[in-house]
């Protein structure tokens, strides 16, 4: 487990630069320049509807599949989504992880869940599930720590699921 | 007739005057002042809430009297600050966050120094801005050498480390490397022991100016973290520390022994226990009363990963003779247990909201420990308390 969660983080932080980051928000605020009509809520229930049109459950729900180890207040109540953090927030390139079941191809995967920083809690949406959550001896699974690890403030407004791939 | 009861009404209205000027003299001046604090009594108890409902940027340190059951004064910190007491009981310290501009701009972190009759900061330390944030806190964030001359101030980057702060001189003596191992329990004057990843213990020695003299690590794990954690903080009593897992066992350890020895683990929960479904939880699940050799923990019925589930019992096992010697029922499920250490003791539990249940505000129940009788509750607990500490914090 040890060695499956450091290829992880490693492979995450390799591929997850702040650069990249920054570009993404960059792109995201550009396109509300553009089209200051669309608002943002409205990319993030595209997304959850997506989410929901493959049968995977509610993402606005605690029970939402990719949850299973969560705790905090869900992004897609607080501005963002699944896998979206609300504007103005860094999202975090670190996490905690955990492995959920997919309800429909059954597999397991390993989603991070990553803190969207800099702004007070949201509040909204508070969901704890804390499947495979241990304490701070085993950082990586432990789901009480700010993992704001590379942005500049560690205030969690609220918190992503990602999936990061399938446990092997 | 109209000027002469013009003139009537105005010697009325003079008079009225004079012995209205007159009474307005007389009541003694309203003693206003703002209070201050006796000693801390043994009963006394600190809860933390480091967040509310909708912020988080300052923890408070909620003081209460639970003999009275009052609340007698409160602390306001930073970003998911910790805290602890001097041995004297003089002092309180905070180990806080602060960012410049609210949830942004310059982070400093800093021990915060209150005198605990007034409750007024009397110096501040600035330490390395890389304090541990963590939810729940807990005893093992932030520790004091029994002689009261070092604060311990545990760092996560996410790498661990500890920063060591002289309380004689309000300065930073140094810093400890704990790489892979996480907590901060004390186990001597000079010496401290953190639990590592594979489920091995560090001691680390060190010396006046805040260094590493000597770090050393158990030969094997005293538990198996991939299939039953424990709780991070023990029950330490006597030469003893007592870690409770996930899954109902407890884990002795011979806690001065350098590098601490494993002991036999025993289990907490019979077959029957077992299969209603009993296991430990809360944030603050165990508590430790040394001197009639007991250790207390919430208990509830719920499945695997159910660990931070509240308590609707609480279960008491003597460590001598291995074996539960009692049991209290809950009025209300609890996520915190602690127990004063004095002669005449009581349990202290605090009880939270549900998670997305109806909006009701924390309480603090009390209760006798040697009946297990329930002594009433403070309400209305301002935030969120996931703490709760007292003054002789083995815990």
């Amino acid at each position: 487990m040890d060695a499956l969660v450091e290829r992880i983080t490693r492979t995450v932080a390799m591929r997850t630069s702040r650069r990249g980051i920054l570009g993404m928000l960059g792109r995201v605020l550009l396109g509300a320049a553009v089209l200051p009509l669309l608002p943002v809520d409205r990319i993030s229930a595209r997304a959850n509807a997506a989410a929901a049109d493959a049968g995977e459950g509610d993402p606005l729900s605690c029970d939402y599949w990719r949850y299973c180890g969560f705790d905090g207040s869900l992004c897609g109540c607080c501005g963002g989504s699944t896998t979206e953090c609300p504007p103005g927030t860094m999202m975090s390139p670190t996490s905690w992880v955990g492995t959920c079941k997919h309800p429909l191809d059954g597999k397991e995967y390993i989603i991070g869940y990553r803190d969207c920083c800099g702004k007070d809690n949201c509040g909204r949406c508070f969901c704890q599930n804390n499947k495979g959550d241990m304490p701070l001896y085993r950082t990586q699974l432990d789901n009480g720590v700010t993992w704001c690890f590379g942005t500049s403030s560690y205030v969690v407004n609220c918190t992503t699921a990602v999936k990061l791939g399938l446990k092997s | 007739m109209r000027i002469r009861l013009g003139a009537a009404s105005g010697i009325i209205f003079a008079a009225w005057l004079v012995a209205a000027l007159s009474s307005a003299q007389a009541p003694p001046p309203e003693g206003v002042r703002v209070r201050e604090l006796g000693p801390i009594g043994p009963h006394w108890v600190f809860l933390v809430s480091p967040a509310g409902a909708d912020s988080e940027l300052s923890t408070k340190i909620e003081i209460v009297d639970g003999d009275s059951l009052q609340l007698l004064g409160l602390l306001t910190g930073g970003l998911l600050s910790t805290a602890a007491l001097s041995p004297d009981r003089k002092f309180i310290y905070m180990a806080d966050t602060f960012y410049s501009r609210g949830s942004r701009g310059d982070r400093t972190d800093v021990i915060s120094i209150y005198d605990a009759r007034r409750l007024a900061p009397v110096h501040e330390v600035v330490i390395p801005a890389k304090r541990q944030q963590h939810i729940p806190p807990d005893s093992s964030a932030l520790t004091i050498t029994p002689d009261g001359r070092f604060l311990l101030v545990a760092n996560l980057t996410p790498a661990t480390s500890v920063t060591v702060v002289d309380v004689n001189s309000n300065k930073v003596a140094g810093e400890i490397d704990t790489a892979g191992c996480a907590g901060i329990v004390m186990a001597g004057a000079r010496r401290f022991n953190s639990i590592c990843g594979d489920g091995a213990l560090l001691s680390i020695r060190f010396d006046d100016r805040g260094k590493a003299a000597a770090s050393r690590r158990m030969a094997r794990p005293f538990f198996d973290p991939e299939k039953d954690p424990v709780f991070s903080v023990p029950a330490v009593i006597g030469k003893r520390a007592y870690y409770a897992s996930y899954h109902g066992m407890v884990y002795p350890v011979d806690w001065e022994a350098d590098p601490p020895i494993a002991g036999a683990p025993w289990p907490m929960l019979s077959g029957e226990d077992r299969k209603a479904g009993w296991r430990p939880g809360g944030y603050q699940p165990l508590a430790a009363y040394a001197p009639g050799k007991l250790i207390y923990i919430l208990m509830h019925q719920g499945g695997e990963w159910t660990h931070k589930q509240a308590g609707t019992e609480v279960w008491v096992y003597n460590i001598e003779q291995r074996r539960r010697v009692d049991k209290i029922v809950l009025p209300r499920p609890g996520s915190e247990v602690y127990v004063t250490p004095d002669r005449d003791p009581r349990m202290f539990v605090v009880s939270l909201p549900e998670l997305n249940g109806p909006p009701s505000a924390p309480i603090l129940q009390s209760f006798s420990t040697a009946s297990g009788r329930y002594l009433g509750a403070l309400d209305q607990l301002p935030g969120f308390p996931l703490w709760i500490f007292g003054p002789a914090r083995a815990m």
